[in-house]
């Protein structure tokens, strides 16, 4: 097999594809492995994902130099980083980036350069770099990588195999770093990640990947005599807080600065148009609350680390017939969780605060479910996403419904039919999505100027199909705005579900007011509970 | 030789003009009216039925007592010794059983009398179907054997689809499909019906909205049928003549028909399903 002495853009895409495949196949027992800062067990997930996105964005260049591919991976690394290690890789892909910049193939020398850069990238996010974890291990690695090239070896391969040499010594190590590796018996997951990520690329360039499997480094210490017991926390660490703010001219240093005392592993990364925004707050709020004042907040997701109990909500066995395929709906509200189940889900999914549950929320409920063939309905364009990943982690057959909203979602669920085969329920629900047309209303939490549109805050915001199209002072106004815009004629059926913060009075009287407008269709009012949006009303 | 007989059900929703053109039988069911029993379309009219229908208090229906069936038997025997018969799908009723019943005590009276009863396993205008073409081939002169061959053909062939309001009164008479939803979404209409032989009714799926559950309906015939060939259609209604006429229209502009009926659903369905629309079918 080919040992190549340079390699160029494709090469090291091709090796990373590898690689990540390589990783996948380890990826639950990484996952395993993680203790810092709080146990929640989806580190090599994260890294996984992370990678995926990367890889995502590589796909989609078709210049094959080093520059651009890795450019590309870690533009996709940003954006798709979850999790403290996601995003210090994503870090680490930038400095690879940086050094790689112009450059249409590499030599061993080059690859150490960038390493180099790649260790010094990583170290510099953090306000409080920690040893013992994958930064250890990128330096430890790029070290090694750097002394070889000094000692006259410029060979790539040679050069590589020092680099995963003094990865996996280094992970090896981290227990003697990190007290709470060494209490709870494991190396650190994120490093771990790291080094399996480099040893499959190594093992693809050398031709070497088929009937192995990746090494799964285990603590050279001796296992404490207890089962992993997690160490006694003084103080709670509160919630994990991510975020991307996006804007024009943004300031990392400002926001940064900004954010610095509001919580612990503090990380904020990015450009002038997106920062990514990485913390452990108690009180995420007001975190959000600061940074919302640099721009626009997204993909907000903030998860309650000190709870031990699963994070999906209801769960139905269906005792009566074996299913042939489970539902799995993302909902939130109580209401819109009744009617879900009520319609046949057999788990519903809870976004919780910021609306989006983590990968392994719906993989958990997935896991959990009767049957092997599942549908998801993510019902929101940010989890389709997530839920598409999903397929990856699990052996069984899964399909996502791609719903957007929670009107699709109920209309994808009528038309599913627990005694029909698997593709054609999943093809029926897809088509029934499409037949309904979703209005949803809340209020701007700050002024804007979106989609032509001049909004100030506290304004009612409506969005049709998930584009905001209208503004107005009067929750009414929107919605009848909309309804013009639908046109009613053929419509039989309008369901409003109202939210957790609006009064069934108010919205039977807006149910009354659409009824004298347009007596054909059959109009209900359903307590939603949904938070954040007043409205969300389909037309069907 | 004298034309074999037919008899059936008044479940076979029989469009009443057929009834008379081939002279067949009818044994009426028994339906229990806050204690008072009404022979289906004898004692009481569809319509008459459901002007009482939101009032009733019980109601319960069921096979006639056995004297309803030799009634038809003796009478019908005056004219032939060969007789066929088909009633409701066997797993829905007891006439199957009573048919056969009666037939033995009138064989002991009458021994010349050839009595074959063939499960319909089904219900509805697809029963009445089989019973059609029982009758045609009766009235053109086809032997006992043939109308039975011409009765068990039809069997596999003929299906009914029903759109409800809902699920309450199956649920309640301990018919309903175990999957079938039974929630509380308003505008949600369960879509039952005969269409795979199984002769139980089974769960198809639901819609959201009376139109939308029409056009599901009218999509779900091509699903169980072969739409190259003609395609016979019996269209049932209950409490709104408008929704039946509304679904034939639309069934007749989607297929090519070679027959369609319009039909009151019968009384003895409706005790067990409520308001509903339905379409009968084959090809």
């Amino acid at each position: 097999m080919r040992r190549p002495e340079i390699i160029d853009g494709k090469d090291f895409r091709e090796a990373f594809i590898a690689a990540t495949s390589w990783l996948e196949k380890i990826v639950l027992d990484i996952n395993a492995l993680n203790v810092y800062p709080v146990p929640d067990g989806d580190c090599g997930t994260n890294v996984l994902f992370t990678m995926r996105a990367s890889l995502a964005e590589a796909a989609q260049t078709s210049d094959g130099t080093i520059s651009a591919v890795v450019r590309a991976m870690a533009k996709g690394a940003l954006m798709g980083s979850r999790g403290n290690s996601g995003v210090i890789l994503s870090q680490i892909w930038r400095g690879l980036a940086k050094s790689l910049e112009e450059k249409e193939a590499i030599d061993g020398k080059g690859l150490a350069e960038a390493l180099e850069e790649a260790s010094k990238t990583a170290y510099q996010v953090l306000s409080n770099p920690v040893e013992g974890t994958i930064l250890t291990v990128i330096n430890r690695a790029a070290s090694a990588a750097a002394k070889q090239v000094a000692s006259g070896d410029g060979n790539l391969l040679s050069i590589l195999e020092t680099t995963v040499e003094a990865a996996k010594a280094s992970v090896a190590d981290t227990p003697n770093l990190l007290s709470v590796l060494k209490e709870a018996g494991v190396v650190d997951a994120g490093g771990h990640a790291l080094f399996t990520l480099l040893e499959g690329a190594l093992l693809y360039l050398k031709g070497e990947l088929d009937n192995r499997s990746p090494q799964l480094i285990a603590s050279s210490l001796p296992l404490v005599g207890s089962p992993v017991q997690l160490p006694a926390i003084e103080e709670p660490y509160g919630f994990c807080t991510q975020f991307l703010i996006k804007g024009e001219r943004l300031d990392v240093g400002k926001v940064r600065e900004r954010l610095h005392n509001m919580g612990k592993s503090l990380i904020v990364v990015g450009d002038s148009q997106t920062i990514r925004v990485h913390v452990h707050t108690p009180t995420p709020a007001s975190v959000t609350r600061e940074a919302s004042l640099f721009g626009a907040l997204s993909d907000v997701n903030i998860r309650n680390m000190d709870e031990q109990h699963k994070d999906f909500l209801l769960m139905h066995e269906r005792q009566t017939t074996k299913q042939r395929a489970s539902v799995v709906a993302v909902v939130n509200g109580d209401g819109l969780a009744k009617v879900f189940c009520d319609l046949g889900a057999s788990a519903i999914i809870p976004g919780g605060q910021t609306m989006n549950p983590s990968t392994r929320d719906i993989l958990e409920a997935v896991e959990a479910v009767p049957s092997d063939n599942v549908i998801i309905l993510p019902n929101n364009k940010n989890i389709i996403p997530a839920a598409q990943q999903v397929k990856y982690l699990t052996k069984k057959n899964l399909k996502v419904v791609p719903t957007e909203t929670i009107p699709q979602g109920v209309s994808a669920l009528v038309a599913f039919v627990p005694e029909a085969d698997f593709e054609t329920n999943a093809e029926r629900m897809a088509e029934a999505k499409a037949t309904v047309k979703t209005i949803e209303i809340t209020r701007a939490s700050r002024a804007t100027r979106l989609s032509g549109l001049d909004i100030s805050e506290g304004q009612a915001i409506g969005l049709l199909d998930g584009k905001l199209l209208a503004a107005g002072d009067k929750v009414d106004e929107v919605i009848f705005d909309f309804l013009a815009r639908i046109g009613l004629d053929g419509a039989s059926l309008v369901t409003i579900y109202y939210g957790a913060d609006t009064s069934e009075v108010e919205a039977d009287q807006i149910s009354s007011k659409i009824r004298q407008q347009y007596p054909t269709p059959e109009v209900g009012v359903v307590n939603g509970g949904q938070p954040h949006y007043n409205y969300i009303i389909s037309v069907e | 030789m004298a034309n074999v007989g037919i008899i059936t059900d008044t479940v076979a929703c029989v469009p009443a003009e057929k009834i008379k053109e081939y002279g067949i039988r009818i044994v009426p069911f028994a339906l229990n009216i806050d204690g008072k029993t009404y022979l289906d379309q004898l004692d009481i009219t569809p319509d008459e039925f459901w002007k009482m229908f939101k009032s009733i208090k019980e109601l319960t229906t069921g096979a006639p007592a056995l004297g309803e069936f030799t009634k038809v038997f003796k009478d019908l025997s005056k004219s032939t010794n060969d007789i066929v018969c088909t009633f409701v799908s066997k797993r829905l009723s007891a006439m199957y059983e009573a048919a056969t019943e009666a037939r033995e005590l009138v064989k002991k009276e009458n021994p010349r009398l050839n009595i074959e009863v063939v499960d319909s396993n089904s219900a509805a205008g697809a029963e009445g179907f089989i019973v059609l073409e029982m009758a045609r081939a009766a009235q053109a002169g086809k032997s006992l054997a043939e109308v039975v061959k011409v009765a068990q053909d039809m069997v596999p062939r003929v299906k009914f689809l029903i759109g409800m309001e809902t699920l309450k009164y199956l649920i309640k008479g301990g018919r309903a499909p175990k999957t079938a939803y039974a929630g509380e979404l308003f505008g949600v209409k369960p879509i039952v019906g005969m269409v795979n032989n199984t002769g139980v009714v089974d769960n198809i799926g639901r819609a959201r909205g009376k139109q939308n559950c029409m056009l599901r309906l009218v999509e779900l015939i091509k699903d169980y049928s072969d739409t190259s060939r003609p395609m016979h259609v019996n269209v049932h209604y209950t409490d709104n003549i408008e929704d039946g006429k509304r679904l034939s229209e639309l069934i007749r502009s989607r297929y090519s028909c070679t027959e369609v009926y319009l039909t009151p659903f019968t009384p003895v369905m409706c005790a067990h399903t409520g308001p509903v629309f339905a379409v009968s079918f084959y090809t």
